[in-house]
């Protein structure tokens, strides 16, 4: 029988595992089996979903958050890295591995807040908080070559699906094109600086480029973040896409949404019909995960859901896989009565949203 | 002959002779200090200044003063060693944790308000027992209780971003003349130069017009409007005599880079100038603390803007000698929530946080105070603000117990009743 | 009523009273209380010389008549009740157009004041809604009772007052409830706002931070009765359909009834507070003071003449007009601030002294253009070009001169006047204020002769008494005395070849004179 075709207005929850620490990130692995997910509590978290439920293990290496994480694309390999510069490769297929194959010591200063893998498999690229885009191999993680040109912290990485260029996107709103072939030579500057504001008497720069997404074709490249930050405190913006024409690299379509969310667009995907999903996070309130079709501003839809940090989609391309915020009942100012009994850490829960119409036995 | 203070001396002349008003064109100007000799007396015993350098909206203790790494609620950065054995801040302080054997930390201050709008003003005012007046600020209290350290500068300076002015709401009950000379950006107030078509001369023929005719006016009458009228031009004419302690072509280059070229850096550096001029009480204002949402990106921005030029301000008073007469007090309103929220956030978080001091009275090197082990609650009794206030009086030399304000008649507890000194933290 | 008053004050002073104050005195404290600036040279010299009887009389029924006591109350009233905030979308010109016509002939207070708590935003009174701002209720709640009850109501919202016995959390709640179905909607055609109300279908909620148990209340004045609230059948709640973007119209709405109730001659809390707001503008000190603390600690200091005083005002439907005339007839009123003969000290309850009052910022530049003869600078427009850099002008990087009035009136409100939504009550004398008057480029431009300014004028006298008698009666509207008159000569003779500095000199220190900043 045919798959119910992808329908992004109708999309469902077909599955959710709960976890008791915060998870920031959350991807599947290329076959579709394995979710790894990594965040406050330093631990590389798999969870295996062939079975009836999703058996669990962790993978204990790092010593500050995990920041991102990224799977080869055909060989078991997962690459981990932290908020103070480590980089993991681990056999995450192979149940007895539990110590890291190789070990990047000090790839960034600081956080390593975005890693890609290029298609071919062989090079295994970072970025962060040194504004320099740094190349490893992905069988010894030796440093095979660093771009520099960004001024400030990068945030987001991605490959075009050709698997000859590279962008990075950082704090100040700028996007920068790399041609991988040729030696990684720079090509060219696109100008996404609507997503960085730096107000008066703001004490720091608010925004950047927090997520990159190709579509299939190669034609769009998304940017999202937000703009018009009110502050560097609460900073509460607009949250937005801006969708740029690959060939020319001008903005061809600015994407907002239409509930109360105010901070960044921090993770997009495209679907393989065009569509474009993207989360955003709010304050102690209810996001949405949103679906645009590009030419209109506005979304075509949007599932009311706590604030999420990333976005996967599923190999098979019709699930989404969102590393979500649960809250653990505590929270707000100040202590209340309940939390000097007991004060709970908040939590994850990994959504996999279907993304076509929930099938009636379901 | 009435006596100087009389405001409601029947004669007019007795200030001001006729040969000053007419000779004046001629001869040299004298303006001379205002200092009488007992409150000449009183400034040596006194000398001790204060700098407050409030980090308005919430600093992290666990990005700044209490990482406690490996703990539940820890944040990403590394805690690096400070100089002092066995304590660890936040890799986001490493100027202040080299000098960190010259200033104290508390770490268990538990306080009740969890709000800004309330709990700026409540604690700025000591937070005292309710008697149904404005307390003053501090740096108003300090002004009243210890008086101008050099009688030609007001008493409270205030450095800040944004506009400056006169701030008498800071006074409260004491009255405008303990308000706070606010400096907008750290600049003087545009009108202490006198233009330029006005000649020093011409200005004091002019004033001594201006006296003369309020000396009438007040006679046959009482009041406090006049008092203070008269007051505000009074200061207003030692501070034009005194546009020195703005003049930045003193500054050393070298020490502009040493504080950083930004705000609260230059700031801090204007409130080193004004305690070596001899201003009594300097506050810094620093806005935008409030990290409720992505306090992890934003802390890595702004604590270095605190750790750079405060490090900087130690040694410097440190190298001056002047660490033992000046006390220096870096807080904020409170602290952060040890959870983490929806948007990669810290709320506020009144019940365990910490703050810095150093200088006047204040030990060197001391940790007082700590928390559970994940920073939640404090370990054993925490400290209030009215505690803090005990102290800072009692480092100021002034005995809070004893020394009372006297208003309409009710003397007034000049910190919270049933509160007192820390003495961890004081030698 | 103004012979009561007298009576009154009289019997509860307790001591000697300072005389009724010289004519130059009344005239200036008249004029300014009334239309907000001093009498011009040639006014004080008129009234001076007239020496029929009754002068006094007519000058007050003159100024009350007259074109710009409306403008003056505008800015008397617009910064009692706005507190120089910015909190709505009508524009301030409108706004200010709707006090000013509510002030002339007779104003009612109370129908004023109903007007802006029930403003919908319809009809010719839709500036009123600017009261409202954006409809915030905790704030409203604060603000109405603060400003018409005299009750600091802030700290009653989480608890009963801490130190005030009389308020309660059930009257913070009370007020609430009259308020909270308030909120703005867009009509969708107009695209502008109005003010509705959504339907209440029951009480609202409350708990006291300290104790655990919940109560409610309907919408419920201090001191008055619950209003139950209708219940309806399904539907049955409206009197008006939803259109164009605005709401269906509830039956019961009790904002409406808020300014009805509130706003009224049956709420003694309004009627004496009212009468305590303008009798404070007036002379200087409230029956109770602070303004916003009026609970049985804090009695009034004259309980009968409150007594007399709120009835008559009632009976005299609220008329402003009224209320002031009557307390500027009286001698109490018009008393001396120069204390009695040995004495030193006054209880300020007493009114046995008039108290001296601050200038407002707006009164205080009024009033130096007059002194100062630049009057024509009130109606200079803005040229339209560039916006004036007023944060350069007081950073030292604009080194222009404002010529707009609005932008002049704008900088003396930032110097003088107090934060958006501090309350304008009291003088504040500050160094900020001293050295923008002593060393303002623009206020020493006013000093330089040109037209036919004051500078100018005297400029061209030659006789060092006529030169006198001029300054004087145009900056402090009076007649110099001998030893001001000698002073003056002798200092031009001092300063010969600087005539013109010599008496911008003069000018200066009148105007930065004590006697100059207050209203005596």
């Amino acid at each position: 029988m045919k798959p119910p075709p992808l329908d992004a207005t109708a999309v469902w929850i077909s599955r959710e595992i709960k976890f008791p620490r915060q998870l920031f990130r959350a991807r599947f692995s290329p076959d579709g089996h394995t979710i790894a997910a990594g965040g406050q509590d330093r631990l590389v978290h798999l969870w295996d979903l062939r079975g009836e439920e999703p058996l669990h293990r962790s993978l204990n290496g790092h010593e500050t958050w995990l920041s991102s994480l990224a799977f080869h694309p055909t060989a078991p390999r997962l690459f981990t890295a932290d908020y103070q510069g480590v980089i993991h490769c681990w056999n995450y297929l192979d149940e007895n591995s539990s110590k890291p194959i190789w070990t990047i010591p000090s790839a960034d200063r600081d956080n390593v807040r975005s890693l890609v893998v290029t298609p071919d498999g062989r090079r295994l690229i970072s970025a962060g908080d040194d504004a320099i885009i740094k190349f490893w191999r992905t069988d010894n993680g030796k440093e095979l070559t660093r771009l520099e040109g960004h001024h400030d912290c990068i945030f987001s990485l991605a490959v075009s699906p050709d698997g000859k260029h590279l962008v990075s996107g950082d704090l100040l709103g700028t996007i920068r094109q790399w041609d991988l072939a040729d030696g990684s030579k720079f090509v060219r500057v696109m100008d996404a600086s609507l997503l960085h504001t730096r107000g008066e008497q703001f004490l720091a720069d608010v925004g950047g480029v927090r997520s990159l997404a190709f579509n299939a074709e190669g034609t769009l490249l998304a940017a999202g973040g937000m703009k018009d930050a009110k502050s560097n405190a609460f900073c509460p913006g607009k949250p937005t896409v801006l969708v740029f024409d690959w060939l020319n690299g001008k903005i061809r379509s600015e994407l907002r949404i239409k509930g109360k969310s105010d901070g960044p667009l921090n993770s997009l995907c495209f679907l393989s019909n065009g569509t474009l999903a993207g989360h955003t996070e709010i304050l102690h309130a209810n996001s949405e995960l949103v679906f645009w079709k590009i030419d209109q501003p506005d979304p075509l839809h949007s599932l009311v859901n706590p604030s999420a940090y990333e976005l996967s989609l599923h190999p098979d391309g019709r699930q989404l896989l969102a590393a979500c915020y649960l809250s653990g009942g505590s929270g707000g100012n100040g202590a209340r009565k309940r939390d000097r009994e007991k004060y709970i850490s908040n939590g994850s829960t990994l959504r996999v949203f279907s993304l076509y119409r929930q099938p009636a036995d379901t | 002959m009435p006596h100087p203070g009389s405001t409601s001396c029947q004669s007019p002349f007795h200030a001001l002779s006729r040969r000053r008003v007419l000779g004046l064109l001629g001869g040299s100007i004298g303006f001379g200090s205002l200092v009488q000799p007992a409150l000449a007396r009183e400034i040596a015993k006194k000398n001790k200044q204060v700098c407050l350098i409030w980090l308005d909206g919430g600093i992290s203790q666990f990005e700044s003063w209490h990482p406690l790494p490996g703990s539940q609620f820890a944040g990403p950065f590394r805690s690096i060693p400070t100089s002092i054995p066995g304590i660890h801040f936040s890799e986001l302080l490493p100027h202040t944790a080299r000098i960190a054997h010259k200033i104290s930390i508390i770490r268990s201050m538990c306080t009740k308000d969890p709000n800004h709008s309330t709990g700026v003003p409540r604690i700025q005012r000591g937070d005292p027992i309710d008697r149904g007046v404005d307390y003053p600020y501090l740096g108003s209290a300090v002004a009243k209780l210890l008086g101008p350290a050099d009688p030609e500068l007001p008493p409270y300076v205030w450095i800040k971003p944004g506009n400056g002015g006169f701030i008498a709401r800071e006074a409260g009950f004491l009255g405008a003349e303990y308000g706070a000379l606010a400096l907008g950006d750290g600049k003087a107030p545009i009108h202490i130069h006198r233009p330029e078509s006005i000649s020093a001369q011409q200005d004091e023929a002019r004033q001594i017009l201006r006296e003369r005719a309020n000396q009438r006016f007040k006679s046959y009458r009482g009041s406090s409007e006049i008092d203070a009228y008269e007051t505000s031009y009074r200061m207003a004419r030692q501070l034009m005599a005194r546009k020195d302690i703005f003049d930045d072509t003193r500054i050393d280059p070298g020490d502009r880079e040493r504080y950083g070229s930004h705000p609260l850096g230059r700031h801090i550096l204007r409130a080193r100038h004004l305690l070596e001029s001899g201003v009594r009480f300097v506050k810094v204002n620093s806005y935008h603390w409030d990290t409720h949402s992505d306090n992890f990106n934003m802390s890595q921005r702004l604590i270095p803007q605190i750790d750079q030029p405060f490090a900087a301000l130690i040694d410097d008073l440190d190298e001056r000698g002047m660490l033992d007469d000046v006390l220096v007090v870096l807080m904020s309103e409170f602290g952060r929530t040890p959870i983490i929220n929806s948007r990669l956030g810290r709320d506020h978080w009144p019940d365990c946080w910490s703050l810095a001091l150093a200088g006047c009275g204040i030990r060197r090197g001391a940790i007082v105070g700590n928390s559970d082990r994940d920073g939640v609650f404090v370990d054993g009794t925490g400290y209030d603000i009215g505690d803090l206030f005990h102290t800072i009086f009692s480092v100021l030399g002034i005995d809070p117990r004893r020394k009372k304000y006297r208003h309409k008649g009710q003397k007034l507890a000049i910190a919270h009743d049933e509160c007192g000194p820390i003495r961890e933290v004081m030698t | 009523m103004s012979a009561a008053i007298d009576r009154l004050i009289t019997a509860k002073a307790g001591g000697p009273l300072a005389p009724v104050a010289d004519d130059a005195a009344f005239l200036r404290r008249i004029h300014l209380d009334l239309v907000g600036n001093i009498p011009t040279s040639v006014q004080t010299r008129t009234f001076l010389r007239d020496k029929s009887a009754g002068k006094r009389s007519r000058v007050i029924d003159q100024l009350l008549a007259s074109k710009t006591f409306a403008e003056h109350w505008t800015d008397r009233l617009s910064v009692m009740l706005l507190e120089r905030q910015q909190l709505s979308q009508v524009p301030d010109d409108e706004w200010r157009a709707y006090l000013k016509k509510s002030l002339q002939d007779q104003p009612r207070w109370n129908v004023l004041i109903g007007e802006m708590i029930a403003a919908t935003g319809k009809g010719e009174s839709r500036a009123a809604m600017r009261f409202l701002g954006k409809g915030n209720h905790h704030r409203l709640t604060e603000d109405i009772s603060r400003l018409f009850l005299g009750r600091d109501l802030e700290c009653a919202r989480c608890h009963d007052h801490p130190s005030v016995d009389d308020w309660t959390q059930a009257h913070y709640w009370g007020l609430y409830a009259y308020l909270n179905q308030t909120r703005l909607a867009t009509h969708s055609g107009e695209k502008r706002s109005y003010f509705v109300e959504n339907l209440a279908t029951k009480k609202v909620e409350f708990q006291s931070v300290f104790f655990d148990d919940q109560e409610d209340t309907g919408p419920r004045l201090p001191g008055g009765k619950e209003i139950p609230i209708p219940t309806f059948d399904e539907h049955q709640g409206f009197e008006k359909p939803a259109a164009d973007g605005l709401p269906a119209v509830p039956k019961f709405r009790p904002r409406e009834r808020l300014a009805r109730d509130l706003a009224s001659g049956r709420n003694n809390l309004f009627v004496r507070n009212s009468i305590n707001r303008f009798w404070k503008l007036m002379m200087g000190r409230g029956f109770w003071m602070p303004l916003d603390q009026a609970h049985s600690e804090n009695p009034p200091s004259h309980p009968e003449l409150l007594d007399l005083l709120e009835r008559q005002f009632v009976a005299h439907q609220f008329d402003i007009k009224w209320l002031l005339r009557q307390i500027a007839f009286s001698a109490s009123y018009q008393r001396s601030s120069r204390l009695p003969p040995g004495e030193t000290e006054v209880e300020p309850e007493s009114y046995r002294v008039a108290h001296l009052k601050g200038l407002t910022p707006e009164q205080l530049l009024h009033s130096i253009l007059r002194a100062t003869g630049n009057e024509e600078v009130r109606a200079q427009e803005s040229t339209g070009e560039e916006k004036f850099d007023r944060r350069g002008y007081f950073t030292g990087t604009n080194t222009g001169l404002p010529t707009a009035y609005a932008d002049i009136r704008t900088i003396f409100v930032e110097t003088f006047g107090q934060p958006a939504g501090v309350p304008e009550d009291d003088f504040a004398p500050g160094l900020n204020k001293a050295l923008f008057l002593m060393n303002d480029r623009l206020v020493l431009h006013w000093l330089q002769p040109r037209k036919h300014n004051l500078a100018s004028r005297l400029a061209q006298m030659k006789s060092p008494d006529a030169i006198a008698k001029e300054l004087y009666c145009a900056v402090l509207s009076r007649l110099p005395e001998e030893d001001e008159q000698q002073e003056l000569s002798t200092y031009l003779e001092a300063h010969p070849d600087r005539r013109r500095a010599g008496l911008s000199d003069l000018i200066w220190a009148l105007l930065t004179s004590t006697e100059f900043r207050l209203n005596h």
